[in-house]
């Protein structure tokens, strides 16, 4: 893993004199690779044009890429091409399918969404149900913070249309099991949308295999630049749903009076697309796919099962997981409170030590209410974090602890 | 003088006129626009067991737009809409891996292998296959 650090330039400078960057926030954005970084440079230095318009040579240079991009996308999720949509992120993928797919939803249906979703996971499907008179059904968390897996054949009913689940919670870690969480919605009619902010950036997928009908994905999670995601469905949905946003690309054909609409994916592409941030997404999955993602998996759980033991050994009874304290059908991120501190004053202190973590509610103010706090710290490794990262890490907190507790 | 772009066959297959005009007893009809640069192909089919007996196309759009026009014409009849959509996918795949043949068992696509590199007319190509299967499409639902 210490060549894969290597990949990464911004890994290679003191934050401060002497201070050398421990990069722990990957799930809030991912770090970019050089081989990303040198795809964006090549794309915006050698063809650099709109794309699907002008058929000069750096237009077509253009439109390659960024096909080649969906193409690459498509490979990283196991599913064909024409499936797949580029978006402003995550956010903007599920904002699309609360709305065009919720259109086609009725008064007294309803839709399912579990107490770990991030906001943008749960705040749309406020949104439709106040807009077209639908329940919001609520599917609890265990103590451990999973979904609660035991529930779900009661809560998913006929009424239910939509289930909204996190594939990873971006506060405990825990792994959703798709698959079975598929099946249970299925049997019940309803269809699932999985958010996969936080696992898409572990290693390709295989949504088929998941059984969900509707993935989202977010760009700079893995890597990429901002303002780039990605909405995956499955054809015959995103045919039956009108578009979103209407302008140029979108269309078929348009006279004054009205307009029809192109297929998916260009339905929902309206506008110029992010080209270059695309191309940084598809080197970005290229550069993921190429990974031993199960030695990279288990490299960062040994890293997270140091650190929780690590936490315990300093804070003692004062110290609570957010999440599970096992490392089984978890991603390697962990949360935490230690009582007498506010997350923010913690991370204040460790980023003086190089050491970034995030502090807050991560925009899942749910989950926290659910444990009776306000936010949490959070530690969130990527494949090229090392053990160096881990003990700067717990001495920063141990020294917080010194001067918040005194 | 030829051109690797648009050979002289090229230029020759889109003056073929053998099945432009309309037909009066259509079962289906479509035009469908390129979204990008706004050249139409409309098609007009009849069915006979659920498979394209006739047909006729209005065409106005570039070289590579007619010329594919005329070949899928050539090569539709006996077809269903989802044989014509299997040919445009498997067209589409050829023309992104600059496949020889670009279409198997249909050398004559072979006649746009100038084109791979230009991603922006693939469109131009598949414009005909789409308008030939959703005019099949509405043909057969008026029968089913």
């Amino acid at each position: 893993m210490a060549r894969l650090r290597a990949a990464y330039p911004i890994l290679a400078q003191d934050i401060a004199p002497g201070v050398p960057l421990h990069y722990l926030d990957n799930g809030a954005t991912g770090q970019m690779p050089q081989p990303v970084l040198d795809a964006i440079i090549a794309h915006e230095t050698t063809a650099r044009a709109n794309v699907k318009r002008s058929v000069h040579t750096l237009a077509e240079r253009a439109t390659n890429a960024y096909d080649d991009a969906r193409d690459a996308v498509a490979a990283y999720l196991k599913v064909p091409a024409r499936e797949v949509i580029f978006t402003a992120g995550c956010t903007a993928a599920i904002n699309l399918v609360a709305r065009s797919h919720g259109d086609l939803l009725a008064p007294g249906d309803a839709i399912a969404v579990s107490e770990l979703e991030h906001h943008a996971n749960l705040v749309p499907w406020q949104m439709l149900a106040a807009r077209r008179g639908l329940t919001l059904v609520r599917l609890p968390m265990t103590a451990d913070g999973r979904l609660d897996r035991a529930a779900l054949p009661r809560l998913i009913d006929k009424r239910v249309k939509l289930v909204a689940v996190t594939h990873a919670s971006n506060v405990t870690g825990a792994i959703t099991p798709v698959a079975e969480v598929a099946a249970i919605a299925h049997a019940a009619g309803a269809l699932l949308l999985v958010d996969g902010a936080q696992m898409a950036p572990h290693g390709p997928l295989d949504l088929p295999a998941l059984g969900c009908d509707f993935y989202v994905l977010s760009g700079h999670k893995l890597g990429a630049p901002n303002g780039v995601g990605v909405l995956w469905g499955r054809y015959p949905l995103l045919d039956a749903m009108a578009p979103l946003m209407g302008g140029g690309e979108m269309i078929r054909s348009v006279t004054f009076e009205t307009s029809t609409y192109a297929r998916p994916p260009q339905r929902f592409e309206a506008g110029t697309p992010p080209i270059a941030p695309a191309v940084g997404l598809g080197a970005a999955c290229r550069f993921h796919a190429a990974l031993d993602h199960d030695a990279a998996m288990a490299h960062q759980l040994a890293l997270t099962g140091r650190l929780i033991e690590g936490l315990a050994r300093i804070a003692g009874n004062r110290l609570r997981l957010i999440g599970p304290a096992g490392l089984d059908d978890r991603l390697p991120l962990v949360s935490f409170v230690i009582e007498g501190t506010h997350p923010h004053d913690l991370c204040q202190i460790l980023d003086r030590r190089g050491v970034a973590l995030r502090g807050g509610h991560h925009c899942a103010q749910v989950l926290h209410a659910v444990y009776g706090v306000a936010g949490s710290a959070r530690a969130s490794l990527a494949p090229f974090n090392d053990a160096g990262d881990i003990e700067a890490c717990l001495a920063g907190i141990a020294d917080a602890m010194k001067v918040l507790l005194s | 003088m030829s051109d690797e772009l648009y050979p002289r066959d090229m230029l020759r297959t889109a003056s073929d006129i053998r099945f432009a005009g309309s037909l009066p007893d259509a079962g289906g009809h479509a035009t469908l626009d390129n979204p990008f640069c706004g050249d139409r192909v409309g098609f007009d089919v009849t069915l006979a067991d659920g498979r394209i007996k006739s047909l006729r196309h209005q065409v106005k759009a570039c070289v590579i737009c007619q010329a594919s026009a005329a070949l899928l014409s050539a090569e539709a009849e006996g077809r269903t809409a989802d044989d014509i959509l299997d040919l445009g996918d498997r067209l589409m795949a050829g023309l992104k891996q600059d496949a020889r043949p670009l279409l198997a068992g249909h050398p004559a696509f072979d006649l746009f292998t100038g084109i791979t590199r230009h991603r922006a007319r693939f469109a131009c190509v598949l414009l005909p296959f789409e308008a030939l299967e959703a005019a099949t499409r509405e043909a057969e639902k008026a029968t089913s």
